[in-house]
């Protein structure tokens, strides 16, 4: 599977916080303050896993990949030079993180002789939903139409529709062009909106 | 602007990426166009369905992803602390010669620190004193406030009593802070053109002491720990309870300060109840 390899431990107590993260936070974890760094895991855990989720559709290497974005965050603070550019900033590890990921698992699948074209499929270990919000139906042709998205769509598409960030955001994350990410974006609605079509004309 | 214009620009409308101009004119275009506002409500309830689809699906890290990253960055965690420690332990070095037992120096070097503060907070209060009496001084007649604070002149070793309901306890406390940390003379304001900056100033000044009583406690935490076996079992709990007592006026004193930032006072009784919880646990350290 991954080239990462992470042993969990066994679970603890959760509790969340949803505050944005202050400067003095990131100074104190650039400090080596640990403390300081839980509190940025615990605000920005949950957008870097599901994002990471949305890219590798895979839930145990979606982990094991966020496990790896977070230290690999900790060990480079010094580097970050905006603050207020946190999420960005770490949105663009976990996409770097995912890449490396992606393209071992295909080398590893070539040499095992796989002849999948994309390691990126989705899997029964995948989410699920707790709630019934959407429908089942339609919870898991979301799925599949973005399991068939290419890349760099799904990565267009999941930032800008589940992370609401900016194309200038998107470009400093992805290193795409503005023009190239709006061309993707539209793509990628299209192609999703045929999928979901026979549904929204349900709902309305 | 024409349809294909408006639907091409339709979802960075919705993104909110447009400047004003662009909105104003899709706006006004959706205004008259049945075909492209039904465009719109299409995307708009793709969008909902997106942002449901988010909600359900999206994944919460565990507590155990937290301890993996944690033992990771374990070894990072411990260069960065001995890295923050050498600047103490140049310190240390220099007074070592006078603190001979191993405990003391720890205890003696907190004692270092806190006189360090409270050296330097004492100096900037009795300087923005003097300035402000300076000012006053100029003027032969003094503009009285439209809040005035609290008088002091006849109790001026005493916190003005702004603070959230300050109990004898905080009093006593209080006490401390007075002996230690001459307090300000509230009725005399600074000159306008000087009030950011010695502001900021007063910010930064109890900024820094609080960072070293808190580098104090640190120090005396690990020496109490080390020594809590020997201690009678009574003593740790009378410690802990009155420990307990000072880390609530601290966390009251903090909500003081972040509801009255501009007011000294509730600063100083921030730094006394510092001063109090490092007095306290000198006693137990060096018991």
């Amino acid at each position: 599977m991954s080239s990462i390899a992470i042993t969990l431990d066994p679970a603890g107590a959760n509790n969340r916080v949803f505050a944005e993260i202050a400067p003095n936070i990131i100074a104190q974890a650039r400090n080596g303050d640990e403390d300081a760094f839980h509190v940025i895991f615990r605000r920005y855990g949950r957008p870097v896993l599901s994002f990471l989720h949305n890219l590798v559709q895979d839930r145990n290497l979606a982990e094991e990949l966020a496990q790896e974005t977070f230290v690999r965050a900790y060990r480079n603070l010094d580097y970050l030079k905006d603050e207020t550019r946190l999420s960005t900033w770490l949105f663009g590890i976990a996409r770097n993180v995912a890449r490396e990921a992606m393209r071992q698992t295909i080398k590893n699948e070539r040499n095992v002789g796989l002849d999948e074209p994309e390691s990126m499929r989705l899997t029964a270990a995948g989410v699920t939903p707790d709630g019934a919000m959407l429908d089942r139906e339609l919870n898991q042709t979301i799925k599949e139409a973005l399991a068939d998205l290419d890349e760099d769509k799904r990565l267009v598409f999941s930032l800008k529709i589940f992370h609401e960030k900016s194309y200038e955001e998107i470009s400093a994350i992805t290193g795409h062009s503005i023009g190239k990410l709006k061309t993707d974006l539209h793509r990628a609605r299209a192609e999703m909106r045929k999928r979901l079509e026979p549904y929204l004309s349900y709902g309305q | 602007m024409n349809c294909e214009t408006c639907q091409i620009e339709l979802e960075d409308f919705l993104y909110g990426e447009l400047d004003a101009a662009q909105r104003a004119s899709i706006a006004e275009h959706l205004s008259v166009c049945a075909d492209c506002r039904e465009m719109q409500a299409t995307l708009e309830r793709e969008n909902e369905v997106f942002a449901a689809f988010y909600e359900q699906n999206a994944l919460e890290p565990g507590d155990e992803m937290w301890q993996a990253i944690h033992a990771r960055i374990q070894p990072d965690v411990a260069q960065a602390s001995v890295k923050q420690a050498d600047w103490t332990q140049k310190i240390r070095n220099w007074f070592a010669p006078l603190l001979v037992p191993a405990m003391l120096r720890q205890v003696g070097f907190a004692a270092l620190l806190v006189l360090l503060s409270v050296g330097l907070t004492t100096l900037y209060f009795s300087s923005r004193k003097v300035g402000t009496n300076q000012i006053a001084e100029t003027k032969p007649t003094p503009v009285p406030t439209a809040t005035p604070t609290p008088a002091e002149s006849t109790k001026p070793a005493t916190p003005a009593p702004s603070l959230p309901a300050p109990s004898a306890k905080e009093s006593s406390k209080s006490q401390v802070a007075t002996i230690k940390t001459p307090a300000p003379k509230a009725e005399t304001k600074p000159a306008v053109p000087q009030k950011l900056t010695e502001d900021e100033a007063l910010a930064q000044q109890i900024a820094k002491a609080t960072r070293e009583y808190q580098g104090a406690i640190r120090l005396l935490e690990r020496t109490i720990a080390k020594r809590k076996p020997e201690l009678e079992e009574g003593t740790i709990k009378q410690f802990e309870g009155s420990l307990a007592m000072i880390d609530a006026s601290i966390a009251a004193s903090r909500q003081a300060m972040q509801a009255h930032p501009n007011d000294p006072t509730a600063a100083r009784y921030l730094l006394a109840a510092y001063s109090k919880k490092v007095e306290l646990m000198q006693e137990i350290a060096m018991r």
